[in-house]
């Protein structure tokens, strides 16, 4: 049985609306709130929290229902994005403010343990307006913690944060939560914090939860274009399936075929997914390989993205985007012009929607 | 160009604290050495003690009530939320004297009074009511102004915490917007020590100083009532500074 299940949940605030979302959170698990700015996920975390009242569906904890349960008495922890830390109170007086709310007792030695898991033992004397982004992150997070709340709730809680910082707290979250076994629901924009972070994904599109599943799948098998295009996804061959062969299909994209794994009858307009990263570049065409797919194309551009290269490569009206390290982009020579090979497996090609 | 537009912010700003310094220095000179004697008036010191505590008692009423009042203008989305704001402001607007004619009515022997039997007219009770009706406006939209000022999301974050709303308006949004408050019933304190016009409606007797001030006048002019203004004018600069002194001086928690 989930912790935590929302049941067809709709809320709305002003003339917006969350419709009919479902989703629920495991003990110990960490489930993100996946989408792009305005699609509703703070609504619906807060709904959860109980800060906003629903006017369908259900909230569950641990089967006991409750919907209509005042905000005070749900047993959740709360980070918010902009940390809303009491200005009035030192660091120490923050982190104990919901021990002290709910007449909890904690041992000095659990206060001590939290503090230096999260490296701000060193802080609790000092007042919050005194603090670095960074450190008010772990403040807010120790404060939400140390209630020892059934579910952690956390809202953008990277999102006033440079990347560097971004990508340490998140390490420091990571390790908080595995060592505390804490559940969680969190709510990002950000694709990379939510694989990192989130075992599944709720994605979220004008209010409405468009995929839920986990975090390999929604990467895979993204539930239409719109989710692929949130993820990231580089490569959305569309086409028609025109031939079918043992077990797979062959799909005409743009006077190219491309062989995908078989999910559609022929005939059929289908969309294709290819992760960049599924696509291996290669100078030749390799006679003796397992991916069905090798696609001659001509490279149009080679570009740096981080620390790895796309490589663009187009034949026909197909276009098709690799990614390389630059030491292979480097030793293979790649440059606008060049003729190459670009090669997946027809299980690397996943129908979208 | 920058230096002519600080030269006229400058002129205008010394032309209006002037116009408020020049004439209250003069109270206080030409009144000289019998301000003295008029505090050893016991009809003086009564006024004055009058005065303060009927004040102080205001206060204490303006905060019992109106910081209810704005903390949930401040923090509630309520109907009509547009015009109570302005109800709050109507004595503001509201001519002094007209005031004590509305307070005669409701709570004097055509109102309450006449229901219970009590004679309101000439009690302290007239007194507190008057000066509360007129400075009320500064202790609810002091304290409001506060409240608003507090990021809701404090008080969201507080009630996941398991916060009370005691605990909520206790713990969170008071000590936060205590200054504001402060300063609130501080105006509403030296509102109410002015009072007259609607006091003098409501109760003649037992004498505020403003009132005996009035009545110095009427009967004795300049020569017998500058000597107590400037006594009333005194004792509440004093107050005011030191108050003003003591709220101000600690370090804040929160920064400005």
């Amino acid at each position: 049985m989930s912790l935590l299940r929302v049941e067809n949940l709709s809320v709305g605030v002003g003339k917006f609306c969350i419709e009919n979302a479902t989703l629920d959170v495991g003990a110990g698990e960490v489930v993100v709130i996946f989408g792009p700015s305005g699609a509703g996920k703070t609504l619906l975390l807060e709904a959860i929290a109980g800060l906003h009242r629903p006017h369908r569906g259900r909230i569950l904890l641990d089967g006991r229902d409750i919907t209509a349960l005042a905000v005070q008495k749900r047993g959740f922890g709360y980070v918010p994005q902009d940390y809303a830390l009491f200005p009035h109170l030192d660091v120490l007086g923050n982190i104990l403010f919901g021990v002290r709310a709910r007449g909890m007792k904690v041992r000095d030695s659990d206060v001590k343990h939290l503090v230096e898991l999260l490296g701000i033992g060193h802080l609790l004397r000092r007042k919050v307006w005194t603090l670095s982004g960074g450190e008010c992150q772990r403040v807010s997070l120790a404060r939400a913690l140390i209630v020892r709340p059934r579910v952690l709730l956390l809202d953008e809680p990277f999102g006033a944060l440079d990347v560097v910082m971004r990508r340490k707290l998140r390490g420091t979250l990571k390790k908080a939560l595995v060592e505390l076994k804490q559940a969680a629901l969190l709510v990002t924009h950000d694709l990379e914090e939510a694989v990192v972070l989130g075992r599944r994904i709720a994605v979220m599109r004008q209010g409405k939860i468009v995929q839920f599943a986990s975090a390999e799948d929604v990467l895979r098998m993204p539930a239409d274009e719109a989710v692929a295009q949130m993820t990231g996804a580089e490569n959305l061959l569309k086409g028609k399936v025109v031939r079918l062969e043992e077990g797979v299909m062959c799909v005409d994209c743009g006077g190219v075929e491309v062989r995908a794994l078989r999910q559609a009858a022929v005939g059929e307009d289908v969309v294709l997914l290819v992760r960049a990263e599924d696509i291996v570049v290669d100078l030749r065409r390799v006679e003796e390989s397992s991916a069905l797919n090798q696609i001659g194309v001509v490279v149009v551009d080679v570009r740096r993205r981080g620390a790895l290269v796309d490589v663009v490569g187009k034949r026909g009206d197909l276009t098709l985007v690799a990614v390389v390290t630059p030491a292979s982009a480097e030793r293979l020579g790649l440059e606008a012009g060049r003729e190459v090979f670009f090669s997946f497996k027809a299980s690397g090609a996943h129908r979208v929607g | 160009m920058s230096r002519f537009f600080w030269l006229v912010m400058w002129f205008a700003a010394g032309t209006l604290l002037g116009f408020v310094v020049i004439p209250t220095m003069l109270v206080i000179a030409r009144s000289g050495g019998a301000t003295f004697q008029a505090a050893g008036e016991s009809q003086v010191l009564w006024a004055l003690l009058n005065s303060f505590i009927c004040a102080g008692v205001a206060v204490v009423l303006a905060a019992l009530f109106g910081v209810p009042l704005a903390y949930i203008l401040a923090t509630r989305a309520i109907a009509l939320k547009r015009l109570i704001e302005a109800l709050v402001d109507l004595p503001l607007a509201v001519p002094h004297s007209v005031a004590g004619i509305a307070l005669l009515w409701a709570l004097g022997k055509p109102g309450l009074g006449g229901i219970v039997g009590w004679d309101f007219v000439g009690s302290y009770a007239a007194i507190i009511a008057a000066m509360l009706f007129v400075s009320l406006p500064y202790a609810v939209n002091g304290a409001r102004e506060g409240f608003g000022l507090v990021n809701q999301r404090l008080g969201d974050v507080a009630r996941v915490l398991g916060a009370s709303e005691w605990r909520v308006f206790w713990g969170v949004y008071l000590p936060i917007a205590r200054r504001a408050v402060l300063a609130g019933l501080l105006l509403t304190w030296a509102r109410a020590v002015s009072e007259f016009g609607a006091v003098v409606i409501l109760a003649y007797h037992p004498m505020t100083a403003p009132v005996l001030i009035w009545h110095r006048f009427e009967t004795g002019g300049l020569a017998a009532s500058g000597p107590v203004a400037a006594l009333l004018l005194l004792c509440c600069l004093g107050v005011f500074l030191v108050l003003r002194l003591v709220l101000w001086r600690r370090k804040p928690d929160v920064p400005a």
